[in-house]
């Protein structure tokens, strides 16, 4: 009899086991995940999982695209204060300075950083602050080291060759509008700034050739 | 005789136990159908099959689960495809879980992402502790 109620006994232990581990393999699951399920603890959160720095960085980008530029300047000046090495914000600062007008400002951003940290986009753009500034050699470079990579890129090639001839640079920039017109010889716009060109190193024969072209 | 007996005795036993585990199991799944369905929907959130995890997720919010796993998991598939959603769902987890600054951040970057720019930025400058 008392074998009977032992087993008993040991049956219900059992099942209470087997109810009880599949219960508590569930809390394991969330606990495994960080969480105690449907209680609100303060443990949840782990501030350390995304630094200040990284939400500093992401609200400046967010107050760019809401052109709130100033905030977006102050919030990349505090990130950069804290990590003077993150070229990206500072081109991203840059980029946000040229959107307000401030070109000044941004070569001033692009100037601290080396040169191949910068991508294209942001690199012509301190190219083109540079033509306005009328510092043609600093551009020119510029330009050159692009042109090097991309020489397809007509429009790059352009500028140069503008920047050139605004420079009395007048047979480099000859070159460069030439090697336009290998491309495009149909383009009259480029052919018409090229015969200026022409006018202005005194070779007139020649432009009159060239805008005769144009008119046909 | 008394040995068969015996062995008779240890596989009903046996299959006592094997019946109650399986009882067991039984009750857990009709018990705990809102936790299965979370799983479930986490296994498919995890293939970024995000379209099918949300309908479990959202049975199993409907069941009564309301644990910050669900709603993490069910804001983070709303934002895996691509729906603004994601925003009220990681607004109510705040609610429950304002000191959360995982979620926090996610909110904040949802609420960009839909171009919703002055709240995201209100998020951010929550989550720097310079509330405006």
């Amino acid at each position: 009899m008392t074998t009977h109620i032992l087993r008993t006994i040991y049956l219900l232990l059992f099942i209470l086991l087997i109810v009880s581990s599949a219960e508590s393999a569930e809390s394991l699951r969330n606990q495994s995940l960080g969480v105690a399920i449907g209680k609100p603890s303060p443990t949840v959160s782990s501030s350390d999982e995304i630094p200040d720095w990284i939400a500093r960085w992401e609200l400046a980008r967010v107050l760019s695209h809401a052109k709130r530029y100033d905030e977006a300047i102050t919030e990349y000046r505090k990130l950069l204060a804290k990590k003077p090495d993150l070229h990206e914000a500072r081109t991203e600062l840059a980029n946000v300075m040229a959107w307000q007008g401030n070109r000044e400002g941004m070569r001033r951003e692009l100037e601290q950083l080396p040169l191949n940290k910068i991508d294209d986009k942001t690199r012509l753009m301190l190219a083109e602050s540079y033509v306005i500034q009328k510092e043609y050699g600093r551009a020119e470079a510029i330009y050159r080291e692009y042109l090097a990579r991309r020489a397809d890129d007509l429009n790059v090639r352009l500028k140069l060759a503008e920047m050139l001839s605004w420079g009395k640079n007048y047979d480099a920039s000859l070159t460069e509008y030439e090697r336009i017109l290998k491309v495009r010889p149909d383009d009259i716009q480029v052919r018409r700034k090229y015969a200026f060109v022409l006018i202005w190193k005194g070779n007139m024969d020649e432009a009159a050739n060239e805008l005769r072209k144009t008119l046909e | 005789m008394n040995t068969t007996m015996k062995y008779k005795q240890y596989l009903a036993f046996a299959l006592l136990l094997g019946a109650s585990a399986l009882l067991a199991i039984l009750c857990y799944h009709g018990l705990r159908q809102d936790m299965i369905l979370f799983r479930k929907g986490e296994q498919l959130r995890v293939r970024q099959d995000f379209g099918s995890a949300i309908p479990l997720f959202v049975k199993s919010f409907k069941l009564g689960n309301s644990s910050p796993q669900l709603l993490k998991s069910l804001g983070d598939a709303y934002s895996g495809a691509g729906m603004p959603l994601s925003i009220d769902v990681y607004r109510l987890f705040l609610t429950k879980y304002p000191q959360d600054h995982t979620v926090r951040i996610r909110l904040a970057r949802e609420l960009a992402r839909h171009g919703r720019y002055d709240e995201a930025v209100l998020e951010y400058r929550n989550l720097l502790g310079e509330k405006r």
